[in-house]
């Protein structure tokens, strides 16, 4: 009895000591990483728009979407990028299950309804083969395509987005994000128009 | 032994990958590139290093009876620590890095050291010991990886080295080129190792 309590201390205090010590490190690098997620985000929807780089007057605002009667979860954080007032550009998230779970992209949209560029945040797809999916190659072909022609499919199947090899289903489930996406865009381009702030 | 032979005998006559055949799952599931096999590597022995360190300090303080569970819970303290600093102030390195980290926790290279080795043996020496057994498993799955890269995708690091019209071996970056190489490389090394001592 007496060893089995001495046991059972033990472990506790080496709990405890583990609680304590994960505790405070979480408590320091919260904010740290609230930080480094929020650079991340941006960073990704500069990168969507790689036509506007360089160009000093530009603005991001952060602002949250909901759709009319849609849950508070379906929301989305748009990314409006104005100059002098006016949009130029839409950059937002889409989510699409791919091979090995979901795949997590950043699209940006241009004024006119095509894509200004796609990056890949999150994905869980195949290492080697899926994965390409994140490959310049890849991603870079996105730009210019908008939902007037009929190119928004693999090449095999009529359109004009080369597959990455080996890896039909990752490569399909991102070519329908980018649709998803630009038909999410079309249906509300006035509402988010209308959005952004007078400066 | 000293430090230097604590540290020499992770990488060839107690080799955690070859020699003890410990830790294979992340070694099968992420050798599909060289840059992976040197991250996982990498991120192994650092934690490796500090779960080491702690067992041999309270080497004395936790009783044989529940030394399993005391091992489990700073070793998967340790990875969570690592995981959270990593991502708040190297968020490039843990980008990299981050996918391997929760696969630590179940990598029984840790454990193993951690039994056979830190919770009988002084700081130093366990220093010794994770820094080796990390250079040997970093080393082993180097190995592996450039196999199964080069044959499997034609790149070293993702440039490519074969010849212009090489068309990969996709079966090499998917499970069973692991097994492959992995079970090749098994044999080629006992088989030296054997010859040597003969």
């Amino acid at each position: 009895m007496r060893e089995l309590l001495k046991l059972a201390a033990v472990l506790t205090i080496i709990c405890c000591g583990a609680s304590l010590a994960l505790a405070l490190v979480y408590n320091y690098t919260k904010d740290p990483i609230a930080h480094q997620q929020y650079l991340k985000k941006m960073r990704a929807v500069k990168a969507v728009f790689p036509r506007n780089e360089g160009a000093g007057d530009l603005k991001t605002e952060e602002i949250p979407f909901c759709e009319e009667g849609r849950q508070e979860k379906d929301c989305r954080t748009l990314y409006l990028i104005t100059k002098d007032g006016s949009l130029t550009g839409t950059a937002f998230e889409v989510s699409v299950p791919g091979y090995g779970g979901p795949i997590l992209i950043m699209l940006g949209i241009t004024k006119n309804s095509d894509v200004s560029g796609i990056k890949i945040i999150a994905h869980t797809e195949t290492p080697g083969l899926g994965a390409n999916i994140t490959k310049d190659f890849f991603q870079n072909q996105f730009a210019g395509m908008d939902l007037t022609e009929t190119t928004l499919s693999l090449v095999k199947d009529g359109g004009s987005v080369d597959h990455v090899s080996g890896a039909t289903i990752s490569s399909v489930a991102v070519t329908q994000a980018v649709k998803e996406g630009l038909e999410f865009y079309n249906d509300h381009r006035t509402e988010i128009a209308s959005r952004i702030k007078d400066s | 032994m000293g430090f230097g032979q604590e540290f020499t005998k992770g990488i060839l006559r107690e080799n955690p990958t070859f020699k003890l055949v410990l830790g294979i799952c992340p070694t099968l599931a992420v050798t599909t590139s060289l840059e992976n096999g040197i991250g996982m590597g990498l991120a192994t022995m650092f934690v490796l290093l500090g779960s080491n360190v702690f067992i041999a300090l309270l080497r004395n303080f936790i009783p044989d009876k529940v030394r399993i569970p005391a091992f489990i819970v700073i070793i998967s303290t340790f990875v969570t620590i690592v995981d959270l600093v990593m991502a708040a102030y190297a968020p490039d390195l843990h980008a990299a890095l981050g996918i391997f980290i929760p696969l630590i926790v179940v990598n029984c290279i840790i454990m193993g050291r951690a039994e056979a080795f830190a919770s009988k043996s002084g700081v130093w020496p366990s220093i010794a010991d994770a820094l080796g057994m990390g250079v040997g498993f970093t080393l082993a799955l180097s190995i592996i990886s450039v196999i199964r890269e080069v044959l499997g995708n034609g790149t070293i690091l993702g440039f490519p080295v074969m010849f212009a019209d090489y068309s990969p071996a996709v079966i090499m970056i998917l499970p069973p080129g692991a097994f492959l190489t992995m079970g090749l490389l098994l044999g080629l090394f006992n088989f030296w190792t054997r010859r040597k001592t003969q």
